[in-house]
């Protein structure tokens, strides 16, 4: 059946597809409609729980304890609560949950515009919590790719026994579209870690082995484990690595675009060939470098001051152009402004 | 493809105006992308919705240029537009006073939002009349909603 969904409504009905039974949240623009939704659904789904936390640190402590237990969990938030879920987004990588953040970026630092969009917390997804580990992130640009990815990342999530995060932004949240959810078939992977009660289980942020002792001056059983939990998560990221590539015949210049302002520029695919990567961590670094070897001019748009376009930058081995969008209010006229702007300047 | 754009304040309904509009486009068969951009402060701040509507999918969700503007709000955006239709005093295209009909007609001047509409299915050549418009309406005070469209729709009998 048809249905008018938001980007907040399609992640949260991907999540139910992908079957998960746990959210813990606390309200924040503007991803509040997808804690509204998992309330609403508790009332009618009694296998479904839900929590209204006290905080961010709480919600997402509360969703990889979910996730240990033994359910498929996810938390909802934006980038201040982003920030706060950083200690516990560590946590989960070293105790090994599998569950979902979603994150829909506003303009930052701190509070900021809160209901205005950003693509500004691609750093805090690379590496915000201490230490080293490898985070996946995906991030759509409609809302039936909203849909689907959240399946996707609930997927990626039970591969590599990890929180994934699921990136948005105000404008794809608070979009609204036509889509058919029936008739989009998605692949569902049970949940395999065995679940809280069953055995020996130690939940610490600690060093430890792989029966639960700790060990923090074993710097051999670090290297080991750590050794694991990279292998395991490159190979799970190299499972998706999902990107858009429009060329146009006869550009010179690339535009490597994603999430909703791949949506704004969309106008200028007929003049210029677009990269759009759907898995924004680990980087697409063959396939962009691939690609960009086509075209004198590589150009990011992106809604933050060059954060992807660093990564572009150290992935491709070459300068780009940069056009940050940045305080929210995307618009194409002005985009495009800013395109021959650099373009000019570099001719 | 027709791109539409609601402007006003919180609490002057841009959201359900412009929602029943994407409601009844998709019942026609059409394909809509619909857009909110607000401040964080709801109340008394700017609320624009941005409606796109076409049979084939949307692509850029955002719009630059309207081909008809709904100025229900001296605090809206000033978008350039084909057409601007407004409440008296905020544009100098089609102004009618729809909060004063609201208020003379069904004893508030909200209703205008929806006369509005009611004018906005007029000048777009959307036909209401088998239109289930009360199920795509909220529920409180649907029969007055579906009337003051009805209103706003019969306005261009007063039209040259």
């Amino acid at each position: 059946m048809k249905q008018i969904l938001s980007g907040n409504e399609a992640i949260f009905r991907g999540a139910i597809r992908a079957g998960a039974t746990y959210f813990a949240g606390y309200p924040i623009s503007p991803t509040s409609e997808i804690l509204q939704q998992a309330a609403l659904y508790s009332e009618e789904e009694s296998r479904f729980r839900f929590l209204q936390a006290e905080d961010e640190i709480a919600a997402a402590i509360a969703t990889i304890s979910a996730s240990l237990a033994g359910v498929k969990s996810f938390t909802a938030t934006s980038g201040p609560g982003f920030t706060l879920m950083q200690e516990a987004l560590g946590w989960g990588h070293v105790v090994e949950a599998p569950c979902v953040f979603v994150n829909s970026m506003r303009v930052g630092p701190s509070t900021g515009m809160p209901t205005q969009p950003a693509q500004s917390d691609l750093l805090q997804v690379k590496g915000g919590s201490a230490g080293d580990y490898y985070p996946i992130a995906f991030y759509p640009n409609s809302v039936e790719e909203s849909f689907r990815l959240t399946v996707t990342a609930f997927n990626a999530a039970e591969e590599s026994l990890s929180p994934i995060i699921l990136l948005a932004d105000a404008f794809l949240s608070h979009l609204y579209e036509i889509v058919d959810l029936d008739v989009i078939e998605t692949e569902v992977i049970p949940r395999t870690k065995e679940s809280l009660g069953r055995g020996r289980r130690l939940f610490t942020g600690t060093a430890h082995d792989k029966s639960g002792n700790v060990k923090t001056s074993d710097p051999a059983n670090y290297r080991e484990w750590l050794r694991e939990l990279k292998e395991r998560h490159f190979r799970v990221a190299e499972k998706y690595p999902l990107y858009e590539y429009l060329p146009c015949k006869n550009s010179e210049t690339l535009l490597i675009v994603f999430g909703i302002t791949s949506r704004i520029v969309s106008p200028l695919k007929e003049r210029f060939s677009v990269f759009r990567p759907i898995r924004i961590y680990p980087v697409l670094e063959r396939e962009m470098k691939e690609v960009a070897a086509s075209y004198r001019h590589i150009i990011v748009v992106e809604g933050n001051d060059g954060q992807y376009a660093s990564w572009t930058e150290w992935a491709i081995g070459r300068k780009v152009l940069k056009v940050p969008c940045l305080g929210g209010g995307f618009k194409f006229q002005w985009i495009q402004s800013q395109i021959e702007e650099r373009l000019k300047e570099e001719r | 493809m027709k791109r539409i754009v609601f402007t006003g304040v919180g609490g002057q309904s841009v959201r359900v105006v412009s929602h029943v509009l994407a409601m009844a486009l998709k019942e026609l068969g059409y394909e809509v992308a619909l857009l909110f951009d607000y401040d964080s402060s709801i109340r008394n701040q700017k609320i624009t919705a941005y409606l796109t509507y076409d049979r084939m999918p949307i692509e850029n969700p955002m719009i630059d240029e309207a081909d008809i503007l709904v100025r229900l709000h001296r605090k809206g955006d000033q978008l350039i537009a084909q057409k601007t239709i407004c409440d008296t005093g905020l544009c100098t295209d089609e102004e009618v006073p729809f909060g004063m009909m609201g208020i003379e007609k069904f004893g508030k001047a909200i209703f205008g939002n929806m006369i509005a509409l009611g004018r906005l299915f007029r000048l777009i050549d959307i036909d209401i009349s088998r239109m289930e418009l009360e199920k795509m309406l909220p529920r409180s005070y649907a029969k007055e909603n579906v009337r003051a469209i009805q209103t706003g729709y019969d306005l261009n009998l007063y039209e040259d």
